[in-house]
């Protein structure tokens, strides 16, 4: 297993591949969470009169 | 005196036509000599750009003062401009003029094709996500980041490949075709054409951000002196201000005068004087966001008995009678701060 990840890793597509999943997870990850923040549940709580 | 309107935001502020002019003639000059010495046209546009970062530097300051995080728009759109050029260039030269894609590299790209998107792209993408964290209710914005996301990911793969695996510049990355075989997923289009497809799907809806913010902006000295008036009211009252340049040692007003405006001081500081006996005794400093005039606004007839003069570069924004009764009733504010009985005499409640 380990042999194939490895493997996997070593090749240079794969490497790319692995940088581009980083980077972009990243952003989709902080682009969620601003949304999350303005127009998630709790943001329609806090919104919500009291 | 000069209105303020949402397109005065494009005004030059911080720096004097003549020095513009001046910047012009510098940057045409280097073009000039960069042509007599034979110098190919991506050294020599780059050069002429170099004397215009000073002038942009300045109005970038000048705009974060006065607009805050809306000066990442500009910024962003400067750059915008150069990266698309690049893009559009590149498909004219694929399309129009036969170039072959590998030689099809604009002006800037010509220095390193992977270098410049990547640190290019990278730039646009920390800079569309500061956006959405600063401005999240703008729509546009939503419609732009996937794109912006999309195109990153390809420059993202192409840098990795090109400095750290050694490939050639100018492949394929993951989605386009190449002479040297397709992208690593697919290979859909040639590399110019993909590239401009992704730019421009983000262009589109970035120019709409930037207007749909332009719209919604004031001046953040407002909220100073208003810090309980609503954003929809202090955006309407903007609409209705206009600005005031004062040099150094100008009056602004002097005992006597009117007081038919009231005053929001946006940049600079200004000195409040006082008649002792034929001398002017400074009694007071006002600073950004501080207000004077607005006594005097809301009394018909009333006129100023102190005098206010700019002990700097001084801008004001002048609001009418009509517009302060509209702010103050909807934000239920008291009249703003500011340094107090300052033009008008109270009444002696003895007398």
């Amino acid at each position: 297993m380990l042999e194939l990840a490895t493997q996997f890793y070593t090749h240079d597509k794969a490497q790319g591949f692995i940088v581009v999943a980083i980077v972009c997870g990243a952003m989709i990850l902080f682009v969620t969470w601003v949304w999350y923040m303005n127009f998630g549940p709790a943001a329609k709580r806090r919104r919500a009169p009291k | 005196m000069q209105a303020d309107t949402w397109w005065s935001k494009f005004n030059v502020h911080r720096v004097p036509p003549g020095k513009i002019v001046l910047t012009a003639f510098g940057s045409y000059l280097i073009v000039g000599l960069s042509w007599l010495a034979g110098a190919p046209v991506w050294i020599a546009f780059p050069l002429s750009i170099l004397p215009w970062l000073p002038i942009a530097f300045l109005e970038v300051e000048w705009t974060y003062k006065h607009y805050g995080w809306f000066v990442l728009f500009f910024v962003m759109a400067l750059v915008q401009t150069i990266h698309y050029s690049e893009h559009v260039i590149e498909v004219i030269q694929v399309h129009i003029f036969n170039t072959p894609v590998p030689k099809a590299l604009a002006l800037f790209s010509q220095l390193n094709v992977e270098g410049v998107h990547f640190f290019g792209d990278t730039f646009l993408t920390l800079g569309t996500l500061g956006l959405i964290y600063k401005f999240p209710r703008n729509p546009w914005l939503w419609a732009a980041i996937p794109f912006q996301i999309a195109h990153q990911a390809e420059h993202t793969f192409l840098f990795w490949q090109h400095f750290v695996n050694g490939y050639p510049a100018g492949g394929p990355g993951l989605l386009a075709s190449s002479v040297r075989g397709n992208g690593a997923i697919a290979g859909l289009m040639d590399r110019p054409d993909l590239h401009w497809i992704y730019n421009t799907l983000y262009t589109i809806p970035f120019v709409a951000a930037f207007l749909y913010q332009l719209k919604r902006t004031y001046d953040e000295s407002l909220d100073e002196a208003f810090p309980t008036a609503s954003h929809s009211d202090l955006l309407v009252a903007s609409r209705h201000m206009e600005t005031f340049n004062y040099a150094p040692g100008e009056t602004v007003v002097s005992p006597g005068d009117l007081a038919h405006r009231l005053y929001i001081i946006t940049e600079g500081e200004a000195a409040v004087l006082d008649n002792d006996s034929g001398l002017e005794v400074e009694i007071a400093t006002l600073g950004h966001g501080k207000v004077f005039g607005e006594h005097g606004l809301l009394v018909p007839g009333a006129v100023h008995d102190k005098t206010i003069r700019a002990k700097t570069k001084l801008s004001c924004l002048a609001m009418d009678e009509e517009t302060l009764k509209h702010l103050m009733a909807a934000s239920h504010d008291p009249p703003p701060p500011m340094v107090p009985d300052l033009l008008m005499p109270i009444p002696d409640p003895a007398l």
